[in-house]
């Protein structure tokens, strides 16, 4: 009995093996399984009545996103029940690698949630929008936030929001530090500025551990910080929007001695260059980060619902009050947010499936961001791409109206990503720069192993070899 | 050795073990705490050992996406599959190459061999073509498992533990007119239970940690296997870090029944050739 033991194994999986694989999925699954919306209902396949497919690949972008997804879909196939939407639900760990196999392999989706990029537009499978967009369509968008989504003046894709990335801060220290926090959300501040009240809240707390006036994570798992400064020197980026390599002046030099200034006055921490942004996080919640950096407009719904966690008893730690700041800006160069837009950017495939399914699939691209889709902006607590978007969702704002208000003027003063102009040849040249250069030469700089001279030297001649310029 | 010295040497080992011990269990009971924390408390850096607020809301998330208790099941399914072919074909292929002789053995082995040389991601486009594309086998079982119902390093394994199998054996089943399929089965996979449990956990293990290719050829969220499933718990701003590990405490029980089922087995299977004579 027990030498077959192994044997009746094997065969009992095996056959499960052989079932599994033999009963091929659903053809078409149910829309609360996570794909499509044409169901087990949809008409039967014939060759001239058969539905078109959509396939949809997309991001929990925020935490009821599936849920409204379903919505649109639903509203568009009572619309249109002639073409099915099947959607995929991706992880934003791996979702990326995802993509990029299945657009090397030649058979991307048909819509993709991403900023455009260059890289997709090179691969010759980016499907250009122009065409499709009716007046309507572009009136709707409010101005500037259609630019986002194009490459090289063309249409890729449609913006569904309009992300920035500035500092954020915690209500009680600034005012105890006497700052006002709202003439800074309205009107912006300089390095000068930030140094001066930088100090004020930067000081040793009674129980002995340290509060900063500024912590990021500096462990470099991004570049995001030195971004966030640069771009306020006069900086868009490495290149310049005609793919011209600018971090060659004196402006990366100012920008190397203000946070070099700012590690050596201890307003951030000398662990820097350790700090994970969960560690950022969690100083900001002890108390220990008066402002952190980099910060979205969304902490202020993600701190509300830890304040009523607490106030449930769930979380214990003081309640914090959160405040959405602009980045400082170099004395000599006026303030830049950083921002871009993400939303569905169209493919087609290497074994092209026609004209009328690239309409179709432009047809499902507005429906997945029209007025309804606005929710994703509102829940991010991010400026409407739209005007049918900012008109549906009036009154219904979930950040703090100061936070929405400091959005709102951030949004003003837009930095435009230069990938959207630049050639994909040097947008991946610039990838390897901050790769190679930027990453260890910032965390050079945070553990003061270099000065900001000697970086910026570094900078030049790196930024020449690699950009050749 | 005087006997102060062996205590202090023993002392010594202990305290490393210990410290090891430690180590290994620590992000475990983090793994176990957590799941029983909401999200923030379990992300923070130095977790309470003992939480002030136990919650099973984290369970009650996880649970809560339709298709959690499916996502388990497939792993459970993907990797059992997997690790029974593997069992089966690498101890088949271990047979052949350590105690058959055919022409061009030692070729095909060594060309075997080579295979483990080329990088996984060489290989993902034109597998992943070949899959969904050409087969059209995208979203099933048999993608996810198919690329893996065999995997080189396990023939290597297996053929290295069947050369230190006794050979008179084989020739006495033979004498006894024993067939080649009937040698296997009666003699060789007797003899070589312990081998094949460390193959079977260790390819259960690793298939069970499996992330990649899954993610790559499923789309609907009913064929995703636990590892992918979890992923969806991370947002664009935030991560629900409570119900991840839940969902991982969860997700942890059916390798804690195989190792203990098997752990017999296993000791054996890691410590034989360890000591001569």
């Amino acid at each position: 009995m027990r030498k077959s033991k192994w044997l009746v194994w094997s065969l009992v999986l095996a056959l499960v093996f052989v079932t599994a694989a033999c009963s091929k999925k659903d053809p078409a699954p149910s829309a609360s399984g996570g794909t499509g919306t044409g169901g087990k209902d949809a008409p039967k396949t014939e060759q001239q009545g058969k539905p078109d497919t959509v396939k949809v690949w997309t991001y929990p972008v925020h935490a009821k996103y599936e849920d409204d997804l379903k919505d649109l879909i639903k509203d568009f196939n009572a619309k249109y029940p002639n073409i099915k939407v099947e959607y995929e639900m991706l992880s934003w760990a791996e979702g990326p690698k995802k993509f990029d196999v299945a657009l090397n392999a030649g058979d991307p989706p048909d819509l993709y949630f991403h900023a455009v990029s260059g890289q997709y537009v090179s691969t010759g499978l980016a499907l250009q929008l122009d065409q499709y967009l009716t007046p309507e369509i572009k009136g709707d968008y409010l101005p500037g936030t259609l630019d986002l989504a194009k490459i090289q003046g063309k249409q890729y894709g449609l913006p569904l929001y309009q992300f920035q990335w500035g500092w954020g801060g915690n209500k009680r220290i600034l005012e105890e530090a006497g700052v006002d926090w709202k003439k800074i959300q309205q009107q912006g501040w300089t390095w000068s500025e930030f140094a001066e009240i930088a100090k004020k809240l930067t000081k040793k707390l009674p129980d002995g551990s340290m509060q900063y006036g500024l912590v990021t994570d500096g462990n470099g798992a991004n570049n995001d910080f030195i971004q966030l400064v640069t771009r306020n020197s006069g900086l868009d980026d490495v290149v310049d929007k005609d793919g011209k390599f600018i971090w060659n002046d004196d402006r990366i030099l100012d920008s190397l001695k203000f946070i070099d200034g700012l590690m050596k006055s201890g307003v951030m921490p000398k662990e820097t260059a350790a700090l994970a942004a969960q560690k950022r996080t969690d100083m900001f919640y002890a108390g220990q980060a008066a402002i952190i950096s980099k910060a979205i407009p969304y902490y202020d719904v993600m701190i509300a619902n830890r304040n009523k966690d607490i106030d449930a008893g769930k979380v214990k730690g003081e309640k914090i009050d959160y405040i959405q700041l602009p980045v400082p800006h170099n004395d000599k160069y006026p303030a830049k947010t950083t921002s871009g837009a993400e939303g569905y950017v169209a493919f087609k495939q290497k074994n092209d499936k026609g004209e009328e399914h690239a309409k179709n699939t432009f047809l499902v691209m507005e429906a997945l961001s029209g007025a309804k889709a606005g929710n994703s902006a509102n829940e991010l607590c991010l400026p409407f791409v739209r005007q049918s978007q900012a008109k549906l969702f009036e009154g219904k704002g979930l950040a703090q109206p100061y936070n929405k208000a400091a959005a709102e003027a951030m949004a003003k003063s837009v930095a435009m990503p230069v990938d959207l102009t630049i050639s994909a040849d040097t947008s991946a040249k610039v990838k390897q720069y901050y790769e190679q250069v930027v990453k260890p030469g910032v965390q050079a700089l945070f553990t003061g192993s270099k000065t900001p001279d000697q970086l910026a030297d570094e900078f030049k001649s790196k930024g020449k070899q690699i950009l050749g310029q | 050795m005087t006997s102060k010295s062996k205590i202090a040497l023993i002392a010594v080992a202990l305290a490393v073990l210990i410290v090891w011990a430690f180590v290994t269990v620590i992000p475990l009971y983090w793994m176990f705490i957590g799941s029983f924390q909401d999200s923030a408390a379990s992300a923070v850096f130095k977790p309470q050992m003992i939480p002030e607020i136990w919650s099973i809301a984290p369970y009650e998330r996880f649970f809560h996406k339709a298709a959690a208790v499916r996502w388990i099941v497939n792993s459970v399914i993907v990797a059992s599959v997997v690790t029974v072919t593997n069992v089966f074909f690498a101890s088949l292929a271990g047979y052949a190459f350590a105690k058959l002789k055919f022409p061009g053995s030692k070729t095909i082995f060594w060309a075997l061999l080579t295979t483990m040389m080329i990088p996984a991601q060489v290989t993902l486009i034109p597998l992943y073509i070949l899959m969904i594309n050409i087969f059209q086998l995208g979203d099933t079982y048999t993608a996810i498992v198919l690329p893996a119902v065999v995997s080189v390093g396990n023939v290597f394994l297996m053929k290295q533990y069947m050369s230190t199998l006794p050979t008179s054996l084989i020739h006495a089943a033979r004498i006894d007119a024993c067939s080649e399929f009937g040698i296997y089965r009666k003699v060789i996979l007797p003899m070589a239970k312990p081998g094949l449990a460390v193959l079977a956990i260790f390819t259960f293990v690793a298939q069970w940690n499996e992330f990649f290719w899954p993610l790559l050829v499923t789309k609907s969220s009913e064929m995703r296997t636990i590892q992918v499933g979890l992923a969806s718990f991370v947002f664009a701003e935030s991560t629900d870090y409570g119900a991840i590990m839940a969902g991982a405490s969860v997700g942890a029980l059916p390798m804690v029944i195989l190792f203990f089922s098997l752990q017999r087995y296993f000791l054996q299977g890691i410590t034989v050739g360890a000591v001569k004579g």
